[in-house]
């Protein structure tokens, strides 16, 4: 009978043990994500401006996005960018 | 023929850097190679008292780079082996007080002279991370198993390439085989699996590498320790030795299961 519950006790504690390894792969995996998807604010500048050359080559937009920021969900990254375009040509528009 | 010049980093403090760093040299210098040490954690000079040449200091790395004494009259011939020499970091000097430049210089005036520049990195990520890193071409990280450490790593991936500095390899400190085995631990291949890098090996936690380490003492150098074995293993690799990784289970069965339980079974793992 005491061979029983030992049995017991120590299978109880196996199954919580396991699941502390698991969680620690599980809190890593999740934090590493996200670690690695932090974008250096030279970086984010850099593509801010890249991003408004490029565009001031189709269309005459205003001199700073309203919003410019990575956004996320749980699995996903967003560039949310958003920016006054003042003027369309003509040319752009019709080709 | 030009030396290499290896840092051994981690992000995380207490990981094991000043550990590794004391065992590799050591052991590298037991395989008949010329190797320099260098404690480049400023304000926390730790690398002498493990190596136990902590009463032979006079001129420390500071001094050698602003010039305040030789570079020959700075470093510290090891008690052991005559191939091996240290030198100390500056005690009651701040950080910020060498360059990049500089100990690029100092370097590859030393890689001239020896076989192996090894750097002992300070914790973090500021100017001792960066002023220890400027002179490697290749990185050996530290980490343990455990979240915090881990993610710090990965972190270090991160800036080493950033720095140039590709594929760096991992040694896997203080594993516990015994939890390992329980699913307590993570091993090594959720390790592997999360950071995507070459493991050099793992060294399991061992008391006998506190007793060395109490005596000033590089584990190495005793024959019986685990923790030892598994540098020598280290060694070997980082010196080109094919020597494949092992499991660092313990033996089971019922008698291994007693010696666990009465804490004799310290041979009985293989090593890693
Ligand atoms: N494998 C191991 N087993 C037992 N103790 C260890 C092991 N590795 C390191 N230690 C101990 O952990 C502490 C921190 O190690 P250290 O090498 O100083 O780390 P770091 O240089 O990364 O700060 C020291 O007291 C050392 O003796
Ligand atoms: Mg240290």
């Amino acid at each position: 009978m005491r061979e029983l519950i030992k049995w017991v006790i120590a299978k109880r504690d196996q199954t919580r043990i396991v699941a502390s390894k698991i969680s620690a792969r599980e809190r890593l995996q999740m934090v590493l994500m996200r670690d690695r998807m932090d974008v250096s604010p030279d970086i984010m500048d850099a593509l801010k401006n890249d991003m408004k050359d490029v565009m001031s080559r189709y269309l005459v937009v205003e001199d700073d996005f309203q919003e410019f920021a990575i956004h996320r969900s749980d699995e996903s990254v967003f560039l949310v960018s958003n920016i006054l375009v003042k003027e369309l040509p003509r040319n752009t528009a019709t080709t | 023929m030009k030396g290499r010049t290896i840092v051994i980093t981690s992000g995380k403090g207490g990981v094991g850097k000043t550990t590794t760093t004391a065992n590799i040299g050591t052991g590298l210098a037991m395989r008949g190679h010329r190797v320099v040490v260098i404690d480049t954690d400023i304000g926390l000079r730790n690398l002498d008292v493990v190596m136990g040449l902590e009463n032979r200091i006079v001129y420390d790395l500071v001094d050698i780079i602003e010039g305040s004494c030789k570079m020959h009259q700075g470093m510290i011939k090891d008690k052991n082996n005559q191939d091996l020499y240290l030198i100390p970091a500056a005690q009651t000097r701040d950080k910020n007080c060498i360059t990049e430049e500089q100990v690029k210089e100092l370097c590859s005036k030393l890689e001239s002279e020896f076989d192996y520049v090894l750097i002992d990195c300070p914790a973090g990520i500021e100017q001792g991370f960066k002023n220890a890193i400027a002179a490697a071409e290749e990185a050996i990280i530290v980490t343990t198993p455990e979240v915090s450490a881990i993610r710090d790593a990965d972190r270090v991936i991160g800036l080493l390439a950033a720095a140039e500095i590709h594929n760096p390899k991992l040694i896997i400190n203080r594993i516990r085989p015994g939890m390992v085995k329980r699913g307590e631990m993570m091993d090594k291949d959720d390790i592997v699996d999360l950071l995507a890098v070459e493991v050099l090996g793992m060294v399991p936690a061992d008391d006998r590498l506190i007793t060395a380490t109490n005596q000033g003492v590089p584990v190495i150098h005793d024959k019986r320790a685990v923790s030892g074995a598994a540098f020598s293993r280290i060694t070997a690799r980082i010196d080109g030795d094919d020597v494949p990784l092992m499991d660092l289970d313990p033996k089971t069965g019922i008698m291994g299961k007693v010696k666990e339980i009465m804490g004799m079974n310290r041979g009985a793992y293989s090593h890693a």
